[in-house]
């Protein structure tokens, strides 16, 4: 599967995807939160990640999903073509949480080891976050964060051009940022104990949206790929 | 000496809104080269990408080597390894470099070598010394996406190629190696191996080439070894007195006011008996445009 993975898989992509993206967008995180305001800082560290991310995705992949999209000729004159670009798409998938936890790890868990310091705590005050649930708030955030990245996948495979995708990108990210602020109003004061079942409730919708983006992966290879009747 | 065959079709046929092909039998021979002639629009991409296991909502049924059909050439390894294919422009991704191509050919054909293809990018110029591999296969013009195609392709281990179009977008000189190249391949296969391209450069490609097939209108309207239709057609040239005589025997016929110059079917040779005519062997271009344009929707005069 990795052999797949790092074959067919653009070398350029695999290093700005996976590696330039989420530490260029973790340190925007953690200077700004440092320095500046740590929400707004998250705010656009999660767009400059976000939109980079779909952008490259784009240039990797393009319209993968659409039937007769650029370079599926080749693989579909060679028997194991559709099998090792399948396999390659799901380490792709795999490494999506990869990319959140660089980012996290840089740009979020500073902060959140040094959430008691005065400064950070009068921030989070102002956004009516309870100190104590803090890290709780931050764990559903990353669990956002990946939830839309696999919107992303989902949505961008079918986009012929890069500009639409960029589009498509910005308005998932609208969508997700209402999402987490939809949260704020719907569950009231952010306290550790009512964000635990947004917690799960996160986990059990990531779990059923990678099913899903695997599903959805195969179904649509297969209908682009082998055309066939039955 | 009894033909065998590296594919056969029965009733093939793919509709589309405004085209369909049909094809009642189709015999490929085996151990030769065969081009696939016909005008734009005839339908030779779509019978090659059904050949190749691109296109697949077909009806029909083909079988391989003389005893695989065409599931098996999905589901059977060692068949699909057997087939080598170029196509268009768009085979591999843009931004694949030669490099990455050979990379990931070698990961999906067990019987790709990469010393072959290093062999045939050095003697096609793509890559000396192994320089130029990191060049993108968006930056290569038409003729070197092909040379690179055709690159990757001789350098597996296969009884068939199917290439689409290879002369194209070549110069004369590439053409010449091209016709080399498949040359030199079939004679290795000591009659096992065969090459079947589409062509609409038929001159150049005509030294090379022991059996044609031509489509018109989605089907296929004459076929037959080189020098059998060479023998079934015969070009006529006569003065213009006898225009009016001949237009009724001739296959095709073309006209100025000094005289005509028509195909003639060897059966009908006979009806010109007492006009003043010339008689000639054609070349395959001049069969295969006498053939097409006789079947032909185009408005010719």
């Amino acid at each position: 599967m990795l052999k797949n993975y790092f074959t067919l898989i653009n070398t350029k992509y695999l290093v700005i995807a996976n590696i330039i993206i989420p530490v260029v967008a973790g340190l925007v995180c953690f200077l700004g939160g440092k320095y500046i305001l740590v929400v707004p800082a998250f705010l656009l560290a999660y767009m400059v990640f976000m939109v980079i991310d779909g952008v490259t995705d784009y240039f990797c992949f393009g319209n993968v999903y659409q039937k007769g999209s650029l370079g599926m000729d080749f693989l579909k004159t060679s028997y194991g073509g559709m099998k090792a670009l399948k396999q390659a798409m799901i380490v792709d998938f795999i490494s999506r949480y990869v990319r959140v936890l660089i980012f996290v790890a840089i740009g979020v868990l500073p902060i959140l080891i040094n959430a008691d310091e005065p400064k950070y705590q009068e921030e989070f005050m102002m956004y009516g976050i309870d100190i104590t649930s803090i890290k709780m708030f931050a764990l559903i955030l990353i669990l956002l964060m990946i939830f839309v990245e696999y919107i992303f996948i989902n949505v961008d495979r079918y986009i012929a051009t890069p500009q639409n995708a960029y589009l498509i990108n910005m308005l998932i990210i609208v969508g997700g940022g209402a999402l987490i602020g939809g949260c704020s109003y719907l569950f009231g004061p952010l306290t550790f104990g009512n964000l635990i079942p947004l917690v799960v409730l996160m986990l059990v919708l990531l779990v059923v949206e990678f099913i899903f983006t695997i599903w959805h992966m195969n179904r649509k290879l297969d209908a682009s790929y082998i055309d066939q009747i039955d | 000496m009894e033909t065998s065959y590296i594919i056969k079709g029965e009733n093939l046929s793919k509709k589309f809104k405004k085209f369909e092909l049909n094809i009642p039998e189709l015999k490929v021979p085996k151990g030769f080269a065969i081009a696939l002639i016909g005008e734009n629009g005839a339908g030779k991409t779509t019978l090659m990408n059904m050949l190749s296991g691109i296109r697949m909502d077909y009806k029909g049924e083909l079988t391989y080597f003389e005893k695989y059909s065409d599931k098996e050439r999905e589901t059977n390894p060692a068949v699909k390894d057997k087939i080598g294919y170029t196509g268009p422009g768009k085979y591999y991704l843009p931004q694949w470099t030669i490099g990455d191509i050979e990379e990931i050919s070698s990961l999906l054909f067990p019987s790709f070598s990469r010393e072959k293809f290093d062999e045939i990018v050095n003697e096609l110029a793509l890559s000396i010394n192994g320089e130029n591999k990191k060049k993108k296969n968006s930056s290569l013009s038409d003729g070197n996406r092909m040379k690179l195609m055709l690159a990757a392709a001789f350098a597996r281990d296969t009884d068939l190629l199917i290439l689409d179009e290879p002369a194209s977008p070549l110069d004369p000189l590439m053409r010449d190696k091209l016709c080399q190249m498949i040359n030199e391949y079939i004679e290795a296969g000591n009659g096992e191996k065969s090459v079947f391209f589409s062509t609409h450069n038929i001159s150049d490609m005509e030294n090379i080439t022991d059996y044609a097939i031509i489509m018109e209108n989605g089907t296929v309207v004459e076929e037959g070894f080189v020098e059998d239709l060479k023998e079934k057609y015969i070009l006529v040239k006569g003065e213009a007195k006898d225009i009016e005589v001949a237009k009724d025997v001739l296959y095709t016929i073309s006209t100025n006011s000094y005289g005509f110059e028509g195909m003639c079917l060897a059966q009908d040779l006979d009806k010109l008996a007492g006009l003043d005519v010339t008689e000639e062997t054609p070349t395959l271009y001049q069969i295969s445009v006498a053939v097409m344009k006789k079947n032909t929707k185009l408005v010719m005069r």
